[in-house]
């Protein structure tokens, strides 16, 4: 069909974050130097959580979508070399959620993945490593491990 | 877009979470999720097995359109159903698959005609039909059990897209649920309750449902009902799907029985296990297949998606 639904889902899900969204997140799609927008791909930034070593990072995140989203899920990318376990080195999100074959589900909105991540953040799953660096540290020296998250949290200071 | 002026508030219960605007020409899957047709239809794997949208509960068979719900949802919302009835079928126009229809509608080669050469004769008859732009008051009769004729109390659709009480389904021996309307047979093991539209019938008919509800309780003491999946996991476990370890293995034992691709026109089992027929005097790409089960009953009915053909000429592949 032409285009599928991707278009027209993405337009709800941007009415719908327009209209109530979790404090402190940013999710917009892209504009163009031409002032048109891109819905294909958001621009949005996760807060890290308060009570973690996570907070006081605002951390940039891009989400591509393809023609054959809801279908299939969004790339979620953070920074080349961002430091966690579940982060492969090209900033691609590794969630279970996020994966076509296990948890993704159409269903599943803009909101749950951001929030998702969040809890990721925080919360890594070892089971599933994709860089050596962050896995490494997380389950041999964690007193290194705190300490680069602390670092990089000072490294995306909240925007405005 | 346009839906600035559109002044209908749509209950959160009849948003499709595939495409989040008003379900249009909705499906009740098995685990009873409702999505619309071309939602559920886009997520599909056409190679193996399919998952809800919404639960990943693994299905095989594409339901039919559920004919009352779409009725009901055109007389509650005419606004936004009008609205999405003419951009899908400009996307149906556009697209190659064809055009979706219930099983309860024939649509002539005629009709059919009409819908690809000019696109504004169905918005015209809808115009013409004065439904559009004001709301019809909705009543307990647009929501009947195909049973009991009473208002639906814990409402389950089957395959063929026909809705019944929970209750109102009996499963007869040689475990196979049979629709009563259109004595197709419902595939899927017991489908499950649709929740969307219980909560609505509960919040809409609050009293006439609270009268079901006092009334089912009185009955059903020592009726309890086994909502066995029996039926969908026997044919699960005849009929495996591969998975990646052992699909060399699957294949070389199944593989010449299995149709990726193709789906059932009729009890939209998709893919095609077993038996595959295809009508040989098909002009759309799509095409038209029937599986060795439905080609046996002979029937005559309309598939998913209409098109222009005799239901003779059917060649066994």
């Amino acid at each position: 069909m032409s285009g599928g639904i991707a278009r027209g889902r993405l337009t709800e899900e941007r009415k719908a974050w327009r209209k109530n969204h979790p404090h402190g997140f940013v999710a917009k799609p892209e504009t163009l130097p031409d002032g048109s927008v891109n819905l294909m791909i958001w621009q949005c930034t996760i807060p890290g959580k308060t009570g973690t070593d996570w907070e006081g990072g605002y951390y940039p995140l891009t989400l591509h979508f393809t023609e054959d989203y809801p279908s299939k899920p969004p790339k979620c990318k953070f920074p080349q070399g961002f430091f966690h376990p579940n982060v492969y080195p090209s900033g691609t999100v590794c969630l279970s959620i996020l994966n076509e074959d296990s948890g993704w589900r159409p269903a599943i909105t803009v909101k749950q993945i951001l929030v998702g991540i969040q809890d990721l953040l925080d919360s890594p799953n070892p089971a599933d490593p994709a860089q050596t660096d962050g896995y490494h540290l997380f389950i041999q020296d964690t007193v290194e491990y705190k300490r680069r998250v602390r670092q990089q949290a000072k490294q995306y200071p909240p925007l405005v | 877009m346009e839906e600035c002026n559109e002044s209908e508030q749509v209950s959160d219960h009849f948003i499709c979470a595939v495409c989040l605007d008003i379900l249009y020409k909705p499906i009740v899957l098995v685990c009873g999720h409702v999505t619309c047709f071309w939602c559920c239809h886009h997520s599909m794997d056409m190679r193996g097995q399919s998952h809800c949208p919404l639960c990943r509960h693994p299905y095989r068979h594409f339901p039919a359109i559920c004919q009352m719900l779409d009725t009901f949802l055109n007389k509650m919302y005419p606004i936004s159903y009008d609205r999405r009835k003419t951009q899908t079928l400009e996307d149906e126009r556009q697209g190659s698959v064809g055009f979706a229809t219930d099983i309860d509608s024939v649509v002539t080669g005629e009709e059919l005609d009409n819908l690809l050469i000019n696109p504004s004769t169905e918005e015209k008859k809808s115009v013409d039909g004065s439904s559009a732009g004001n709301c019809q008051q909705v009543t307990v009769a647009d929501m009947l059990c195909s049973a009991c004729k009473q208002l639906l109390f814990r409402p389950v659709a089957l395959n063929c897209g026909h809705v019944y009480c929970e209750a109102c389904i009996s499963v007869p021996e040689d475990k196979v649920i049979k629709c009563q309307v259109c004595e197709c047979n419902h595939p899927s093991g017991f489908p499950k309750v649709s929740k969307q539209l219980d909560y609505f019938l509960e919040e809409h008919f609050s009293s006439e449902y609270a009268h079901r509800k006092s009334s089912m309780q009185q009955t059903q003491n020592g009726n309890s009902l086994t909502s066995s999946s029996a039926a969908a996991d026997a044919e699960a476990s005849k009929f495996p799907y591969p998975t990646e370890e052992n699909f060399l293995q699957w294949w070389t034992a199944h593989g010449s029985k299995f149709h990726p691709g193709f789906g059932c026109d009729r009890c939209g089992m998709c893919p095609i296990i077993g038996e595959r027929y295809r009508c040989k005097d098909c002009k759309e790409k799509s095409g038209y297949d029937l599986c060795g089960d439905c080609h046996k009953t002979g029937s005559k009915l309309p598939g998913r998606v209409a098109m222009k053909h005799l239901y003779e000429n059917l060649l066994y592949t």
